[in-house]
């Protein structure tokens, strides 16, 4: 009788347990759960051991840990490598769009110039020239502000990031104390909670990367970053972002516990977090720093041309184009007040890198960040013997203290001082500062090269210079001196340098005299159209269009690879996902034959009772 | 394997989602032409796109600096070629001159027209094109060239000229300076100029000659003087005698291949030089054309200046019409080399389009097959979902 009432209460907890599962097919998370059936201990009776029936033992979820941990791994890496993906994609669909790009807009300059050169009178050439130097420096103005704007939107999703790691980590927490209660008063596991709890570190594994170590009582602790506690226990310490100590405007990530701040950012990995902070240091920074680096460039070869030309009022060029200068920020713990000027001196030692300086009590020693490679220094910091490296020097203000470390940025906020400098387009030399010619009546056979200018510094630059050969083999300068002719040989005089070639005649004339009239020359634009695809970058290896190129195709492979990466780990991801569903997933048609069988015996069972009945009423019957 | 009911719905819900997407790629590559629209589609293709792209746009600008050429060359070409008809019709007109039948008053009509003629090629040397430049003032654009200074005219450009890039490694020349052009003609023969001194007093009319042996030329200056009316000596710069013979009337006299002949009768004394060519203006000839029309000869003597005169400057006009020629034959090179480059840059266009669409464009018709693997993935997905999905245990009970 009590056999029979033991598998009738057994089997509608089974029951109970099957529409449960039923009840929860769809349910995110939900583990299906098990009732494990025990015999009860049997009597021992003289003639042997007579079984007393059933119990139920416990109630199970059907939980594999190697799949769920398995499980979060990759949804850790499935958030970082999305998150970075789709950052990615968004810089590098600034790189390629045809003819409104920045290529596009480059060529267009160069057009322009060529334009001016093709024809250097012509007031509207010039002003195309003009339009087309402002296409560049809105086109770059453009793409740097989508990239401050990215770096900004990154900051907002790096602090809501945070803001769901310290919601999850504190639920998980509460669930820690509440699984802990649960199980002290029963001693069996409040498997509903389990499931809850699961949720939450799933959702927090595709948040930022974790690791999740058990502990006695049910608890679950949780660790990032290099092993830093999330959740130790039924408390939670804090994510947070501070800021950077250099710039203050950088976000750094920061877990408050028990032990006081700590600065993570470095040791985060994987998640969405994690794909934030890779976005923003591998490729949002180096986009940035590298294009300041192209401006520069550009910047440099536009300009230095331009001094060398005169414009059509007779004027000696000044700087076309404007640039953003070279940053440094001293560190704001630093015990010394020692500053950096940092001026960039050639855009062929610029590497693109960010630097960090660090006095060692002698003198300075420098880093480059994106490589962390020493970089060898040259000079003492003064002002007649700056510090100089890869293209910049830096001239050291204040007193430094050992230790004291300062943050160089050569190129970083290059683009936000680019502009056009000049508005008048009668402004724009075109033409070249003087003219070399030989005099009509030359008899000998010798030819005068154009003449170019060596230093358009120099006073002298446009005077006019008479060479008249004394002997085939020497000439005057101005009827003063005799100097050496050897045919071909530059002459570099007064800033300019002209070569004479052939066999002068004594008497023969050659004059160098001041071009600011010839307002139809056009060798300074030809000579700017040439300076723009100079290899004047990475050391005079390529040139600002093949330098665009490269970034256009780091940045494209850096995507690309992300893109590949997350379609291949989405896979593994499904893969894993549908293991552990498969494993603890509630399949429809297994509930369906549980609920029969399980009717089936507690059917039974109740069949069992009505007997234990028929034969009570037979002894009854029997003894009336 | 156990399946659970949820991962197989996921599972079946997930195939389709990616299906999808993949059709939706697939279907905008073809709505958009295009297979590369970010850099992350294909690196290395976009980064050649960009440099075909920046090809095409500069070989555009190198077909507008090709157009600007072409006119000016065009312009600098029509302009010589009214100064070489010019000078053509004044060579016409002093041989006209050159005959002793015509009188003072159809000289001085003749050089009525020269002078109106010089004015105009005055103007030819001045002209400017559509912007305003002058053709011939070399780089000094804006200032007029060729101004009357006093009796001469003065040239105010310079000897600049401008390269014009045609294409990546190709500039070419777009005009000459008028310095080359109208002042600096050479002289005489172009090796050496023979004139009559001004002081002779016999009838000796001076054929300037030619140039017979250019190898034995040694320039310098040379002075033929007649130490009898019926023979000459040739002195060199120091005035030693270097050659010596009897004159016959139209006979030639040779100075080191240059040859030149006296016809008529020198007198004792008379004097004509044999100098290096030099540089002539043209318009300093046509002034001398119209002041030697415009003398009236009263003796023999005079007379035979007169004629020798002329024939200096038939010569040195003959001398200008080549110079014309030599320049014009330079413009026609320039042209003739700006249409092989201008074929070209055509060629390279057509051939960079097609580059740029095997890059960037999508190809049709592996795209469409593409889709319709796609969509027929798509339905059996869907198909077969729908199928298992509608299948279930309870169904039965």
């Amino acid at each position: 009788m009590s056999s029979g009432l033991s598998g009738l209460l057994a089997f509608q907890r089974a029951l109970d347990t099957t529409s449960h599962n039923i009840a929860n097919a769809s349910t995110e998370g939900y583990v299906r759960q098990r009732v494990e059936l025990g015999t009860r201990p049997a009597s021992q009776y003289s003639n042997g051991w007579i079984g007393n029936g059933v119990d139920v033992t416990t109630v199970r979820r059907q939980v594999d840990d190697f799949l769920v941990a398995q499980s979060r791994s990759s949804g850790s890496t499935i958030g970082r490598l999305d998150t970075f993906a789709a950052q990615a994609e968004r810089v590098s669909k600034l790189f390629v769009d045809g003819p409104a790009g920045l290529s596009g807009s480059l060529q267009k300059l160069q057009n322009a110039i060529q334009g001016v050169a093709t024809e250097p009178t012509s007031i509207a050439a010039r002003q195309v020239l003009l339009g087309e130097a402002d296409g560049v420096s809105a086109r770059l103005a453009y793409i740097d502000g989508q990239l401050r704007d990215l770096d900004t939107a990154t900051a907002a999703q790096v602090g809501s990031a945070t803001g769901q790691i310290n919601a999850l980590a504190s639920g998980i927490a509460r669930l820690n104390k509440e699984i802990t209660a649960g199980i002290g008063s029963s001693g069996q596991p409040p498997n509903d909670l389990l499931d809850e709890r699961d949720r939450l570190i799933d959702q927090l594994s595709g948040k930022i990367g974790v690791s999740v170590v058990p502990q006695n009582g049910g608890i679950l602790n949780v660790f990032v970053g290099r092993g830093q506690a999330l959740v130790l226990n039924e408390r939670a310490s804090v994510l947070g972002t501070t800021t950077d100590p250099y710039d203050g405007s950088a976000t750094r990530i920061s877990l408050t516990g028990s032990q006081g701040a700590l600065d993570i950012t470095s040791s985060v990995s994987g998640g969405a977090l994690g794909g934030l902070l890779d976005f923003r240091s591998q490729v949002l920074e180096p986009a940035r720093s590298d294009l300041g680096r192209l401006a520069a460039g550009l910047a440099e070869a536009v300009n230095s041309q331009h001094r060398e030309g005169v414009d059509l009022k007779g004027a000696l060029g000044g700087d076309l184009l404007s640039i953003g200068g070279a940053a440094s920020t001293p560190r704001g713990t630093n015990a010394g007040s020692a500053l950096l000027a940092v001026t960039r001196t050639a855009a062929s030692g610029l590497t693109g890198s960010d630097y960090e300086l660090e006095f060692t009590g002698a003198a300075w020693s420098m880093k480059r960040l994106d490589t962390g490679a020493a970089v060898t220094l040259a000079g003492t910091g003064t002002v007649a013997d700056p510090l100089r490296a890869d293209g910049i020097s830096m001239v050291v203000s204040g007193t430094p203290v050992t230790g004291d470390r300062v943050l160089v940025r050569p190129t970083r906020e290059a683009i936000a001082g680019f502009g056009v400098l000049v508005s008048d387009p009668s402004r724009i030399a075109a033409a070249a500062p003087i003219v070399a010619s030989a005099a009509a009546a030359n008899s000998g056979n010798a030819t005068i090269t154009k003449g170019e200018v060596l230093d358009p510094a120099n006073v002298q630059l446009r005077s006019n210079v008479a060479l008249q050969f004394l002997t085939p083999t020497t000439y005057s300068v101005n009827g003063a001196g005799s100097f050496a002719y050897t045919s071909g040989q530059p002459i570099d005089l007064n800033g300019w340098r002209a070569s004479i070639t052939g066999t002068p005649a004594v008497g023969d004339r050659f004059t160098v005299a001041d071009g600011s009239t010839a307002t139809g020359d056009n060798r300074n634009m030809l000579a700017m159209a040439d300076a723009i695809v100079a290899q004047r970058l990475d050391g005079g290896i390529s040139s600002v269009p093949t330098a665009l190129g490269r970034l256009t195709s780091d940045i494209g492979v850096v995507t690309q690879q992300a893109q590949v990466n997350r379609d291949a780990q989405q896979i593994l991801q499904d893969d894993a996902v549908a293991q552990r569903q498969n494993f603890s997933g509630v399949n429809l048609d297994e509930e369906a034959a549980n609920l029969l069988k399980y009717q089936q015996a507690y059917q039974a069972a109740a069949q069992m009772i009505r007997i234990a009945n028929e034969m009570f009423q037979t002894l009854l019957d029997a003894a009336r | 394997m156990r399946v659970s009911t949820l991962s197989m719905q996921q599972g079946g819900v997930a195939n389709m989602l990616r299906s999808q997407s993949e059709l939706a790629r697939t279907q905008s590559q073809i709505a958009t032409g295009k297979r590369v629209v970010t850099a992350a589609d294909d690196p290395g293709g976009a980064v050649q796109i960009q440099q075909v792209e920046r090809a095409l746009a500069a070989n555009q600008q190198y077909a507008a600096n090709s157009a600007v050429l072409s006119s000016r060359l065009s312009l600098e070409e029509q302009a010589l070629a009214d100064a070489g008809n010019l000078i053509g019709r004044v060579q016409e007109l002093t041989l006209q001159a050159n005959n002793g039948a015509v009188d003072l008053g159809s000289r001085r009509a003749i050089a009525v027209e020269v002078r109106s003629r010089a004015e105009e090629l005055l103007a030819i040397a001045n002209r400017q094109d559509a912007g305003g430049d002058y053709v011939f003032a070399g780089t000094r654009a804006a200032a007029k060239p060729f101004g009357r200074n006093g009796a001469s005219v003065a040239y105010a450009g310079d000897a600049g000229t401008r390269l014009v890039p045609v294409s990546t490694s190709q500039r070419i020349e777009d005009g000459h300076s008028g310095d080359d052009v109208f002042m600096n003609v050479p002289g005489g023969t172009g090796s050496f100029r023979a004139t009559a001194a001004t002081t002779n007093t016999g009838t000796g009319i001076l054929d300037p000659g030619s140039m017979t042996n250019l190898a034995a030329w040694v320039p310098g200056n040379y002075t033929v003087q007649f130490d009898t009316a019926s023979s000459y000596q040739v002195l060199d710069a120091s005035n030693a005698v270097i050659a010596a013979g009897p004159h016959v009337s139209g006979g030639s006299i040779t100075v080191f291949g240059a040859q030149i002949a006296i016809s008529g009768a020198p007198a004792t004394g008379d004097q004509f030089t044999i100098a290096p060519g030099g540089f002539r203006d043209v318009f300093a000839t046509l002034d001398s054309l119209v002041s030697a029309l415009e003398s009236s000869p009263g003796t023999a003597a005079a007379r035979a200046q007169l004629a020798s005169n002329l024939n200096g400057i038939i010569q040195q006009f003959s001398q200008t019409s080549d110079h014309l020629l030599n320049v014009r034959a330079d413009v026609g090179s320039r042209l003739s080399r700006l249409d092989s480059v201008t074929a070209t840059r055509e060629d390279l266009d057509l051939q960079l389009n097609t580059t740029l669409s095997t890059l960037r464009d999508v190809d049709y018709a592996t795209a469409i097959t593409k889709m319709n693997a796609q969509m027929v993935s798509l339905q059996a997905a869907q198909q077969s979902y729908t199928r298992i999905a509608g299948l279930s245990l309870f169904d039965y009970l």
